[in-house]
């Protein structure tokens, strides 16, 4: 590559999926939890989880 | 105080009057702590139960085992299930058959089950995605984690509504209204009840402080806190209605048992196939 060639651009980071947001019957669920990070652990883990099985 | 409070003796009576578990349980019990048990013996001592032969097999034959073909004997479920599935089957059917000798008749115990039922599968998922504590010993605990509930609601019904009406007043865990309440929880029921049945150690601890979680408590403790919450997470509480609510959590629990947001998911994903078939576990 010549010196003088202009840098490559480095390439763009893939663009990160913001985590699922809880339902508003998940939030309610975790009311007694959720301000807590060990509440938000397993709340996090739950939204995950209802989204892949919506009848659980 | 609350005029709904019950005193110590009237608790203890309570407990005694309960029956205790047949002979051939304390054995499959005592086996959870034992490598080397005598399983010819056992099976004997189920054998000697009809009644409880008579669920073992009932239960070895659902759907929930998924076998290719019928089993007509305790010694060829053992050969086609295995020694550990068999005691876990008895123990839940005797269990069951406890409760619904504690309750009135007619009375609903399914929900309870399938809490109980939830949260064994949970603890012995967790228990056996690495950690060092023994995964039946977790599934036995989680079963008899919330005895002290059903001893509670079948033996003082009127104290029981009055949790009820404490909690849905003021939005709290069962616990605290059971607190508030009672002056005490199910947590200490439970234990009284597991002393009576002179059960393992670490169950009884594990029933009496999975509400009670402090800095040195034990794994099996932790474990039954997590695999409670876990459960309840997956909408497996005693009632599936406005009042369900993940418990409180205590600080540091995912840590002391390294567990991580993907490993619960991998926990939840795991047991969740099983879920449809508890219900068939708990009929009396």
């Amino acid at each position: 590559m010549s010196p003088h060639a202009p840098p490559t651009p480095a390439p763009a980071a893939p663009a990160r999926t913001p985590p699922p947001a809880p339902t508003p019957a998940l939030l309610h669920l975790f009311r007694l939890c959720a301000q807590t990070p060990q509440g938000q652990l397993l709340l996090s883990a739950a939204t995950r989880f209802h989204l892949e099985e919506p009848a659980a | 105080m609350s005029p709904f409070a019950i005193n110590p003796e009237q608790l203890q009576q309570a407990i005694s009057r309960l029956p205790t578990l047949p002979r051939v349980v304390y054995q499959l019990l005592e086996s959870l702590e034992k490598p080397n048990v005598d399983v010819g013996a056992i099976a004997s001592g189920i054998g000697q139960d009809p009644a409880l032969t008579a669920k073992t097999l009932r239960l070895a034959n659902s759907s929930f085992y998924g076998m290719q073909r019928q089993v007509s004997s305790v010694d060829q479920a053992i050969t086609v299930l295995g020694f550990r599935t068999v005691r876990s089957i008895t123990t839940t059917a005797a269990l069951v058959h406890q409760g619904a000798a504690m309750a009135p008749a007619g009375m609903d115990l399914k929900p309870l089950w399938r809490h109980a039922g939830a949260c064994a599968l949970v603890a012995r998922e967790l228990a056996a995605d690495g950690s060092t504590l023994a995964p039946d010993m977790a599934y036995t605990a989680g079963l008899l984690h919330d005895i002290g509930r059903l001893v509670l609601w079948t033996q003082f019904p009127a104290e029981q509504a009055a949790v009820a009406r404490h909690r849905e007043a003021h939005d709290c865990h069962w616990a605290q209204a059971e607190q508030a309440v009672l002056g005490f929880n199910h947590c200490l029921v439970g234990q009284r009840l597991c002393t009576h049945w002179q059960l393992p150690t670490p169950i009884c601890e594990a029933v009496a402080l999975h509400h009670a979680i402090e800095p040195d408590t034990s794994g099996f403790a932790l474990l039954i806190a997590a695999a409670d919450a876990v459960a309840h997470a997956m909408h497996l509480d005693w009632a599936h209605d406005a009042n369900a609510a993940v418990p409180p959590l205590p600080a540091l629990l995912w840590e002391r048992l390294h567990v991580s947001e993907e490993r619960l998911l991998r926990t939840m994903r795991a047991v969740h196939p099983h879920i449809a078939g508890l219900e068939l576990l708990f009929v009396t």
